[in-house]
C-alpha cells in the first residue's frame, strides 16, 4: 500500500512536467506579453519596457523562459531569517510578490467553499439517487428527475446572481462576501456562524448542477445494479430488502461514483471561478483569470500547477478508495 | 471499521471547516480602532477652509463599494483605479487644483513665491504639520520624495516621474530649512503647479529603507514595498493625508481609519476634518452584485463609474433602495479612429502604407468624407444608450482648455459624398465602387479590437455607411496587444480604433501631439524607419501651439494656443473622434457631500473629490 502511493506519487513527476510544459507552450502562443498593454502607458518610455523585458525574461526563447520558469517554481529560496527555506514559485509580475504569498492570501477561501459543496452535493445527492432507484416510477422519482433537468439546464453563474437578487429583495441573505467586516472584533465562533451565513449562497449555487449530475448517475447506477441476477439471488434467499439494497446494491453502484469523487476532488481549487466573481467570495477564481487575462506567467503556471496536482491526487484517492470499497480490486505496486 | 470511520467524516470535517473559518479571521481588533473625531485634538495655526460643501457632524463608517482587488499599495507604482482608491487618501501634495476651476490652491504649502522669470519657486509648508505616527513634516520629506523616489533613475517606471519633467529635463529640489523648499526649473513651464498637484509626498522615515535596499538582482526594494502582501499591523503605512490603509482582506475589503494628526483641513465652521472615524472599501468582483449592495444598503457610494448599460439597470432600481445615480460629468477618455499618414518607409526601403492607400489617406477630403459617415448618434444610442455625447475633437468638453468653436462633421452622406468630390474621387453607392482621380477602386483596412467589443460594433456601423457611397472597408479584428504593436512598432495599418485615457492639463497630450510623440499614432516616428520625411506642416503648426502653451503663464492666452492646437486636429481630421463618455456613481441617500467628478482624473482616477467631507 505504502509502496504503490509512494509509486505514483513518483509517477506524478514526469506527469506533471508534460504538463507544465505543454500548458507554458500554450500560453506562449497568445499574441504580446504581460509588458504589451505598457506600450500606450505614456509614464513609461519604449526603453524602461525593453529593460523591464530583460529583467522578466520576456525577451529570451520561449523554451529559455520555461527553463526559467521551471527553475523558480521548484527551487526553494533560502534565507538567513525563519523559516530559512521558502517556495516562493517566483515572483507575481502584476502584483510585485511572491506567487506563493498571492495564492495563500486566496487559497483558504476557495477550499472552504469547495469542502463545503461537496459535502453539499453528496450528502444530498446519493440519498436521492438510492431512493429514485428503489422507488424508480414513484411520483418523487419524476419530481426528482424534472428538478434534476431544470438544475442541469441553469448556469451556476446565473443561479448565484438570482440567489443574489432575491437576498437584496428579502434581506435573507447578505450581497456576496465571505464575512461582514464588522464581525473582525467578535470572537472566532460567532465568526464561524456569519462566515457559514454568508457560504449558503454561493454553496447552493455551485453545488445545485452537481446533485442533479450525480443523482441522475446514482439512480442509474444502482438501477443497473438492482437489474443483476445476484439481486435476485439475494431476494430469493429471503435477505431482508434493507440488506440486499444498502449491503449489496448499493456498495456494488459506488465503484463509478467513487472515480467521479476523484475528479471532483481536482476541481477542488478550480471550479467556480464565475460563482466566486459573481459572489464576491474572495478565492482563487478571480485571481486566476485575471492573471492569465494579463499573461502574469508565473502566476498563471502556479494556478494551473495547482489544478493539475489536484487532479492527480484526487485520482489518486479515488484509487484509494476504490480498493477500500471493493475487494477484487487490488493495488499493486 | 470503514463504516465507523465514513459516519466519523462528516463531523470532523465540519469542525476543521469552523477552525479554518475562524484562523482565516484572525484579527487585532486593538490596532483596528480608529480615533474617534473627539479625540481629535492635534491643530495647526492657519489650516485651509474648506469652500465647497456642507458643513457636517461626525459619523463612525462611511462603506464604499468598488470592483476589484487593488494591486499594490505603493502610491508611485499604481496604475489602475482600484489600487488608487485606498491610498488616494493617505498623503499629501504641495499644492492643489480646484476641480470645479481647475485653479491651484494651498495644500501642504500655505504659500509660494516666483522669481518673475519663473524659474524659481520657493514653497513655504504650513506650520505644525505632522505624519500620522506624529513625526513632523518638514521640507527635508519633500525635497527626498522628489530626488530619490519621483527623480531617482533607478526608479524610472514611477508613475509621477512624467510630469516631474520639464520639456525632458528635471528641476533641481532643495531644502533651504524645515519649511522652506526650492525648485529650480529649467525653463518656464506653465503646467509646473498643476502637475505638482498630483505628486505626493512620501515620509523619508517610512520610504528611506525601501527605496535605499536591494535585492538580490539589484532591484531596488521600494517594488515590493507595500505590496498586497504587507502587513500593516507590523507596519503601519504613515501618511499626511485624512485617511490609511490599516487592515486588507484581498477580494473582500479594505479598512481605512482616520490619521489622528490631520489638521490641514477643517470645515467651514472652523471643526476639524474627515467626518467618519473609518473608510471601509468593500470589494466586489462582479458589477451587477455591486448595483444590489446598494439595493441591500450595504453600501454608501460607487467607487467605479458604471457602464451605461448598469446605470438603466441602477435607474430602475433607485426605487427599491435608498440610492440615486449622480452624474460625474463627461469624461477626458476618448474613442477615435486613426489614419495612418505616415510618409517614412520601413526597414526594408519599403513605405510602410501601400502607396496608392496611402495616397487616398493622406487626401485630407478623404478623411473628412470619412468623418460625415459616422453617425455619432447613433453609434452611441447603440453601444452607449444614448447617454455619451458625440465628440469632434481631442480635449472634453469638461476641459477648461476646449475649444467651442469647432469645426464638426455631423452625419451627412451628401456632405461626405461632395468632400469625396472635392478630393477628385468619384463617389459610387451600394452597387458601384468609388473610384480615385486615376480610376482604381477604393477600398481600406481597418483594424479593431474583440477586448473591446464596443470598438467592433462602431467599426461595422461605419463600414455600412461608407459601403453607400462605395467605398469598401474591409473591417479585421484582431487583439488589444496586436493592435498596439501595430500602432507602436511595425506601423503597417491603414486605418485603426483606438482608446486613450486624458485629463484636464493638455499639456500632457505632448506624447500624443508632437511629431515625435510616443503616442503620436498617425504618424509614429521610429528609428528604425528609412528615408525619413519632414513633417506636415500641420504638424509643426501643432508642436508650435504646444511649446508656447507650456511657456504662457496667462491663463486667458495659454488657452488660445490649446484652442489653436484643437482647431487644426478638427480641420486636418488625422483622427476622428467619436465620443466622450459620460459617468455616473451610485450614491446613498443616507450620505451627505458625495461629489464625484471626473476632473479628479488629474488625480490618477475618477471619483470622488472630498471623501473627507462625506458624513452620515
Amino acid at each position: 500500500m505504502f509502496r504503490y502511493v509512494l509509486k505514483r506519487l513518483i509517477q506524478m513527476i514526469p506527469l506533471l512536467l508534460i504538463i507544465s510544459f505543454l500548458s507554458f507552450g500554450v500560453s506562449k502562443l497568445a499574441p504580446g506579453d504581460y509588458l504589451a498593454k505598457q506600450a500606450l502607458n505614456p509614464h513609461v518610455s519604449a526603453a524602461q519596457i525593453e529593460a523591464e523585458r530583460h529583467r522578466l525574461g520576456l525577451d529570451k526563447p520561449w523554451y529559455v523562459q520555461y527553463g526559467l520558469w521551471l527553475y523558480h517554481f521548484s527551487v526553494p529560496e533560502v534565507q538567513p531569517a525563519w523559516p530559512p527555506v521558502t517556495w516562493q514559485w517566483g515572483e507575481s509580475f502584476t502584483y510585485n510578490a511572491p506567487v506563493t504569498v498571492v495564492i495563500g492570501q486566496r487559497l483558504g477561501a476557495t477550499l472552504l467553499l469547495g469542502i463545503a459543496a461537496l459535502l453539499f452535493t453528496w450528502l444530498i445527492a446519493l440519498p436521492l439517487g438510492i431512493y429514485s432507484a428503489v422507488r424508480q416510477y414513484s411520483f418523487f422519482d419524476k419530481l426528482f428527475s424534472a428538478i434534476a433537468f431544470v438544475a442541469l439546464g441553469i448556469p451556476d453563474f446565473f443561479l448565484a446572481l438570482v440567489l443574489l437578487l432575491l437576498a437584496a429583495q428579502t434581506g435573507w441573505f447578505p450581497i456576496g462576501g465571505r464575512m461582514n467586516p464588522s464581525m473582525i472584533v467578535e470572537p472566532g465562533w460567532k465568526q464561524a456562524i456569519d462566515v457559514a451565513w454568508h457560504m449558503i449562497v454561493p454553496t447552493i449555487a455551485v453545488g445545485i448542477g452537481s446533485i442533479a449530475i450525480l443523482q441522475r448517475r446514482m439512480r442509474g447506477n444502482l438501477l443497473d445494479v438492482l437489474g443483476e441476477e445476484y439481486i435476485r439471488t439475494a431476494r430469493a434467499k429471503g435477505l431482508p430488502e434493507g440488506k440486499v439494497i444498502y449491503r449489496h446494491a448499493v456498495r456494488n453502484a459506488l465503484n463509478p461514483i467513487i472515480t467521479l469523487l476523484g475528479f471532483e476532488l481536482g476541481a477542488l481549487l478550480s471550479g467556480f471561478a464565475l460563482v466566486e466573481n459573481v459572489v464576491g467570495w474572495p478565492g482563487l477564481g478571480f485571481t486566476m483569470l485575471h492573471s492569465m487575462l494579463d499573461q502574469d506567467i508565473p502566476l498563471t503556471m502556479a494556478g494551473l500547477m495547482i489544478g493539475a496536482i489536484m487532479l492527480l491526487l484526487g485520482n489518486l484517492a479515488a484509487d484509494l478508495m476504490l480498493a477500500g470499497a471493493d475487494p477484487r480490486i487490488k493495488l499493486e505496486a | 471499521m470503514m463504516k465507523r470511520r465514513s459516519r466519523a467524516l462528516p463531523t470532523t470535517v465540519i469542525a476543521s471547516l469552523v477552525g479554518l473559518a475562524g484562523c482565516m479571521s484572525a484579527g487585532t481588533s486593538s490596532q483596528l480602532k480608529p480615533v474617534s473625531y473627539d479625540q481629535v485634538t492635534y491643530r495647526i495655526p492657519h489650516p485651509w477652509v474648506e469652500k465647497y460643501g456642507r458643513a457636517g457632524h461626525p459619523t463612525k463608517l462611511v462603506t464604499a463599494a468598488m470592483t476589484g482587488d487593488p494591486k499594490t499599495f505603493n502610491w508611485y507604482l499604481e496604475q489602475d483605479f482600484t489600487s488608487a482608491y485606498p491610498i488616494v487618501n493617505a498623503y499629501d501634495t504641495l499644492v492643489e487644483s480646484d476641480i470645479r476651476t481647475a485653479a491651484i490652491y494651498p495644500g501642504l504649502a500655505e504659500s509660494w513665491v516666483e522669481t518673475p522669470d519663473h524659474l524659481h519657486v520657493t514653497f513655504q509648508l504650513r506650520e505644525g504639520l505632522k505624519w500620522s505616527d506624529g513625526q513632523p513634516l518638514t521640507a527635508d520629506d519633500v525635497q527626498w520624495t522628489y530626488n530619490r523616489v519621483v527623480m531617482n533613475p533607478k526608479l524610472a517606471d514611477n508613475t509621477q516621474v512624467d510630469s516631474a519633467r520639464i520639456n525632458g529635463k528635471f528641476p533641481k529640489v532643495t531644502a533651504l530649512d524645515a519649511r522652506h523648499v526650492r525648485f529650480d526649473l529649467p525653463e518656464p513651464f506653465a503646467p509646473f503647479y498643476a502637475n505638482t498637484a498630483g505628486e505626493y509626498i512620501l515620509p523619508r522615515h517610512q520610504w528611506e529603507k525601501h527605496v535605499e535596499t536591494y535585492d538580490k538582482s539589484g532591484r531596488s526594494n521600494f517594488y515590493q514595498a507595500f505590496n498586497v502582501a504587507h502587513d500593516f499591523a507590523e507596519e503601519p503605512m504613515v501618511g499626511s493625508g485624512p485617511y490609511l490603509p490599516v487592515l486588507f482582506k484581498p477580494g473582500e475589503y479594505i479598512l481605512l481609519n482616520r490619521n489622528p494628526y490631520y489638521a490641514q483641513r477643517v470645515d467651514q465652521t472652523g471643526k476639524p476634518l474627515p467626518y467618519s472615524d473609518q473608510l471601509l472599501f468593500k470589494i466586489t468582483p462582479d458589477a451587477n452584485a455591486e448595483s444590489l449592495r446598494f439595493v441591500a444598503k450595504e453600501a454608501d457610494i460607487g467607487m467605479d463609474a458604471q457602464r451605461p448599460v448598469d446605470y438603466q439597470t441602477l435607474k430602475r432600481l433607485e426605487k427599491v433602495g435608498d440610492f440615486h445615480v449622480v452624474n460625474g460629468g463627461m469624461d477626458f477618455a476618448t474613442t477615435f479612429f486613426v489614419f495612418n499618414l505616415n510618409r517614412d518607409h520601413n526597414p526594408q526601403h519599403k513605405p510602410y502604407v501601400d502607396p496608392l492607400h496611402a495616397s487616398w489617406l493622406q487626401n485630407v477630403h478623404f478623411r473628412r468624407a470619412f468623418s460625415h459617415c459616422v453617425d455619432r448618434k447613433a453609434v452611441i444610442d447603440n453601444v452607449a444608450f444614448g447617454l455619451n455625447h458625440p465628440a469632434y475633437g481631442p480635449e472634453s468638453p469638461t476641459s477648461p482648455f476646449f475649444n467651442p468653436h469647432l469645426p464638426s462633421y455631423p452625419y451627412d452622406l451628401d456632405a461626405a459624398r461632395k468632400e469625396l468630390v472635392l478630393g477628385g474621387f468619384h463617389p459610387g453607392d451600394k452597387d458601384h465602387p468609388c473610384t480615385d482621380a486615376a480610376g482604381h477602386k477604393v477600398e481600406v483596412d481597418e483594424y479593431c479590437y474583440a477586448d473591446n467589443p464596443n470598438s467592433v460594433i462602431i467599426s461595422n456601423m461605419v463600414k455600412s455607411e461608407l459601403e453607400k457611397l462605395g467605398v469598401t472597408m474591409n473591417v479585421k479584428v484582431t487583439t488589444f496587444s496586436t493592435l498596439t504593436t501595430k500602432l507602436e512598432s511595425t506601423l503597417d495599418f491603414e486605418i485603426a480604433i483606438m482608446n486613450l485615457s486624458g485629463g484636464p492639463e493638455p499639456n500632457s497630450g505632448t506624447n500624443i501631439w508632437l511629431h515625435d510623440g510616443r503616442l503620436h499614432q498617425f504618424w509614429q516616428r521610429s528609428d528604425k524607419s528609412t528615408d525619413k520625411q519632414p513633417p506636415y506642416d500641420w504638424e509643426t503648426q501643432i508642436d508650435n501651439d504646444f511649446k508656447a502653451g507650456a511657456r504662457e503663464y496667462d491663463f486667458n492666452k495659454r488657452k488660445l494656443y490649446y484652442w489653436d492646437y484643437q482647431r487644426i486636429v478638427a480641420d486636418q481630421v488625422p483622427q476622428i473622434y467619436i465620443y466622450y463618455p459620460t459617468l455616473f456613481f451610485p450614491v446613498s441617500n443616507s450620505v451627505t457631500n458625495a461629489t464625484p467628478s471626473v476632473m479628479q482624473e488629474a488625480l490618477a482616477y475618477t471619483g470622488y473629490v472630498n471623501i473627507y467631507q462625506l458624513f452620515k
